[in-house]
């Protein structure tokens, strides 16, 4: 083999375990502080950092092996008592994890030279520690993140015990299957003796026309008749019992399979507990850090993606939280604060909650921060209800507190929070208490690949629903559906909801035909109920998600695709998207593409698409758009826009940049590289005035970008005027 | 046959062969010479296209269409357990459907790591063509600039058998996709 690709491979397993390790290290490190000189502790930290030292001299990194060394003897100096492991020696050696850990996943090693030798140098005099302040280390404060490989051929790591649990099934499921081989030998019997009864009656037939005694060649046919019988029967039974077997084995294996995709939320709690540990001393706080749920399985590649969200959340809450101890003494509350972390599953979601028992957000303060930034004016922010008031934490640059620090100067705010949370399909919410404390609620599908849905027909073709999207499934009656200027509804635990066919819905062929009994599908999104009639309730189980072939881009209403129980091909419906086409169905049939009002005065006007999830926003863009005598249709975000725009029937879109499931950047870019629609104008309007925003923004091809203060200065009117070549405004 | 045989390392110069073997693409010409082509029908018309384009040829699986897309996808259908986009070819290649097939099939194409499935009225399978019996397209579907057909082969009934290019098949499929 290669000399090339074995070191390579060498490489990768040794990463895997300085992965291991220095988990442990960082672990115990940790633990250590608040239980100075324990023995066990000191026990397992010697035995990681001699692992560690003797895999990294297998691979010859001998940097990782210096820096390992210099540990264990840190580790062995305080077992034998001659040194205290004070806090800021658990520092010095938390930043050897460190370098341990950039080491193992380091291009060239021998360029982190000199930072080895300082750690070498600094932990050989641990006595001398606590004249060390921090700062003398080198600037190793933000490790390197390891490049995650994107492609399929990484390398994954799964539990022994999943794998030995797959194989053994895997193993069955060869031994189940030779099985069958009896079943054809069963019907290969049953074939001859059918040959022999179908001789024997032969003979008997010739022998009654030749008019002779037939009788004892009936009795031997009835026998063989039955003993046929018995034959089939026996073999009928092994075949059920085999049928069950094999269907039991198979979803074993499913699971089984699926399980190699799982890792314990606690996989990540090590980086999350240093990360707290470090904030809450270089910030001078106090904090007990509390992990709940730490078997609670959660899909790896999400796991991966959720682990930077949850490490911003932890500082965040010790930064902008928890009080100083002195403060909290002063307000009644126990000197060291309290951060919880819990993750659960919950109705068919990964719900994951960080919370502290700080200081909490004042409405009275972010409102006057909202309008000092200049974001509204002071009449609005007044109206604003404190969940939308919070909602401005989310927005780039926006920090509760004016100093730096050392941690909030990482120039990274929740709106990163925000958005790696989103990529992973999930949500969000912050709620607080002032004086009493601030929540996260991180609301997550469970894996990104497997979840439980209710299949039903549309048109005679299965569809899927996220099961948690489900409120209720009924059956009406035809009469019982009523109407109300043309918008049907039904009667509901005494309320009216509105019903549309799920048929009209999709564009697929109505079938109903106003008769017998109609299947109803009730959904809730924010403002309502809807009832979605579909054709039959097919049943509710586990589906494995898959993609929609990339090059068909975004489908209107539909997510993704899955195959049913019997192998056929389904689609996941996209529940916000499909709402949203409900609803304008609902409303009296406004559905983009139906050319409602063709030929009347509007059509003169410039159409314009107005795209912004906040109502307030939208409606303020429309009525002045409205006003100046343009056409306006809106969007509530960047998918519903992309749907509408691809109609080719607007002429300006104007668009936000913040918006969920699709944001104005990739909206701008989806109009800009379609060759169809690349003349289509794309002004963004966004709260983000940053200069990197706005380079974001007309990179993506936006050929304006205007902050929301525009609205009182005519920026808009005056922009829209531009790009449609008006020589003057109205 | 005893099991070591099969647990045994194979030796590196078999590794080697067998991996420039199935890297190769399959023999697209017969040992005279002449060009084999994987030929289908549509309508009235029928197609060639180089074996290697085609991943597999099967009967006809329950198509679940697309909704809100034209007609030249006609939906998503399960290919070996992978959920693949399906497309009309008659629709890709403008030509008219035929009244009623009697043994419809699913080709499933591949070009470029991308894998489709398309609806034919009928595979007629492999069969080779004489390069000296090409004719270029006719000069109406050249001038139109839609043609995805390189040439035309006469095939031993005497009738046409238009020779797909794949470039240019996939890149209608791409361009139907969007």
């Amino acid at each position: 083999m290669n000399g090339d690709l074995s070191s390579f491979s060498m490489r990768e397993l040794f990463l895997a375990e300085s992965e291991t390790q220095c988990c442990i290290l960082s672990d115990c490190l940790v633990a250590l502080e608040i239980r100075p000189g324990d023995h066990l502790l000191l026990e397992s930290l010697m035995r990681a950092a001699h692992s560690l030292k003797g895999a990294a001299r297998i691979i010859d990194l001998d940097p990782a092996v210096r820096v390992a060394h210099a540990m264990e003897d840190a580790f062995v100096a305080a077992q034998k008592g001659e040194v205290v492991l004070g806090s800021s020696a658990i520092d010095r050696l938390l930043r050897g994890v460190d370098l341990l850990s950039r080491l193992a996943s380091a291009e060239s090693p021998a360029e982190m030279q000199d930072e080895v030798e300082i750690f070498v140098a600094g932990a050989a005099a641990p006595e001398k520690t606590s004249a060390a302040p921090a700062a003398a280390a080198p600037a190793a404060e933000s490790p390197a993140p390891n490049a995650k490989a994107e492609d399929d051929s990484r390398s994954l790591r799964v539990a022994a015990e999943s794998l030995d649990q797959l194989l053994g099934s895997a193993g069955e499921s060869l031994v189940a299957s030779r099985r069958i081989r009896a079943f054809s030998n069963d019907f290969w019997r049953l074939h001859r003796h059918q040959r022999k009864t179908a001789a024997t009656l032969e003979n008997t037939i010739a022998s009654a026309s030749g008019g002779g005694d037939v009788t004892s060649s009936l009795r031997q046919l009835q026998t063989m008749i039955e003993s046929g019988d018995r034959l089939v029967l026996t073999g009928l039974a092994e075949f059920e019992r085999f049928e069950r077997n094999a269907a039991q084995l198979s979803q074993r294996l499913y699971g089984q399979a699926l399980a190699c995709r799982m890792r314990p939320f606690g996989a990540i709690v090590s980086s999350l507990r240093r990360a707290a540990r470090d904030t809450a001393r270089i910030l001078g706080r106090e904090v007990t850090f509390e992990v709940r749920g730490e078997g609670t399985d959660v899909d790896r590649d999400l796991l991966d993606s959720i682990e930077s969200p949850l490490l911003h959340l932890v500082r965040n809450a010790i930064d902008h939280g928890i009080e100083p101890p002195q403060a909290r003494t002063a307000a009644g509350k126990p000197a060291a604060g309290r951060l919880v972390i819990e993750a659960s599953h919950s109705a068919g979601f990964l719900v994951i909650r960080v919370s502290d028992d700080g200081r909490g957000v004042d409405p009275a303060d972010l409102r006057s921060r909202v309008v000092a930034k200049g974001l509204t004016d002071a009449g609005t922010a007044e109206k604003l209800a404190v969940g939308e008031l919070l909602e401005f934490l989310f927005l780039p640059g926006f920090s509760l507190r004016s100093e730096v620090t050392e941690i909030s100067g990482r120039g990274v705010g929740l709106d990163v929070v925000q958005s790696a949370v989103r990529e992973s399909r999930g949500t969000v919410r912050i709620s607080s208490e002032p004086g009493q404390g601030t929540a996260f609620l991180l609301q997550l599908p469970i894996s990104l690949s497997v979840m439980k849905a209710l299949v039903f027909e549309i048109a005679g073709e299965p569809y899927a629903i996220p099961l948690a999207r489900v409120d209720r499934v009924l059956k009406v009656l035809a009469e019982d559906i009523e109407s109300i200027e043309g918008a049907q509804y039904i009667h509901v635990d005494q309320s009216r909801v509105g019903i549309v066919d799920g048929a009209a819905v999709l564009g697929r062929p109505v079938d109903r035909d106003g008769h017998g009994e109609v299947n109803v599908l009730l959904l809730s999104s924010a403002d309502g109920h809807f009832g979605i009639v579909v054709c039959r309730f097919i049943g509710e189980g586990e589906i494995v998600v898959q993609p929609l072939d990339k090059r068909l881009g975004r489908v209107r209403d539909i997510a993704a695709t899955a195959l049913t129980e019997d192998g056929s091909p389904m689609l996941l419906l996209d529940v916000e998207d499909f709402l949203l086409s409900v609803r304008r169905l609902a409303a009296g049939g406004q559905l983009h593409g139906i050319a409602a009002k063709s030929g009347g005065p509007e059509k003169a006007a410039s159409q314009i698409l107005v795209v912004d999830d906040s109502l307030t926003v939208r409606e303020l863009e429309r009525k002045l758009l409205s006003s100046l005598g343009y056409a306006v249709e809106v969007a509530v975000d960047g998918m519903d826009a992309w749907n509408a725009v691809r109609t080719g029937r607007f002429a300006v879109v104007v668009t936000d940049v913040d918006m969920p499931r699709m944001d104005g950047i990739e909206l701008a870019r989806l109009i800009k590289n379609d060759a169809r629609l690349r003349d289509t104008p794309v002004i963004i309007v966004s709260y983000k005035d940053r200069e990197e925003d706005r380079l974001r923004g007309l990179d993506a091809g936006a050929d304006y970008y205007l902050t929301k203060g525009s609205f009182q200065d005519e920026g808009l009117a005056r922009a829209v005027a531009d790009v449609l070549g008006e020589e003057s405004t109205p | 046959m005893n099991a070591a045989f099969f647990e045994r390392e194979p030796a590196l110069a078999d590794r080697e062969r067998w991996r420039s073997e199935i890297a190769a693409a399959p023999p697209t010409s017969d040992h005279e010479g002449r060009l084999v082509l994987f030929v289908f029908r549509i309508g009235g018309e029928r197609f060639g296209i180089e074996p290697a384009h085609v991943e597999l040829a099967a009967p006809l699986p329950v198509i679940h269409s697309m909704p809100h897309r034209g007609v030249s996808i006609a939906g998503v259908v399960n290919v070996r357990g992978g959920v693949t986009l399906c497309f009309s070819l008659a629709d890709v290649l403008g030509c008219a459907p035929g009244a009623s097939a009697d043994r419809p099939m699913l080709l499933v194409l591949a070009h470029g790591g991308w894998r489709v499935a398309a609806r034919v009225d009928e595979a007629e399978g492999v069969s080779a063509f004489a390069q000296s019996s090409l004719q270029p397209t006719p000069s109406t579907l050249q001038a139109s600039g839609r043609t995805h057909v390189k040439g035309i082969f006469e095939s031993g009934d005497g009738r046409g058998v238009g020779w797909l290019d794949g470039n240019s098949l996939f890149g209608a499929f791409d361009a139907a996709a969007r």
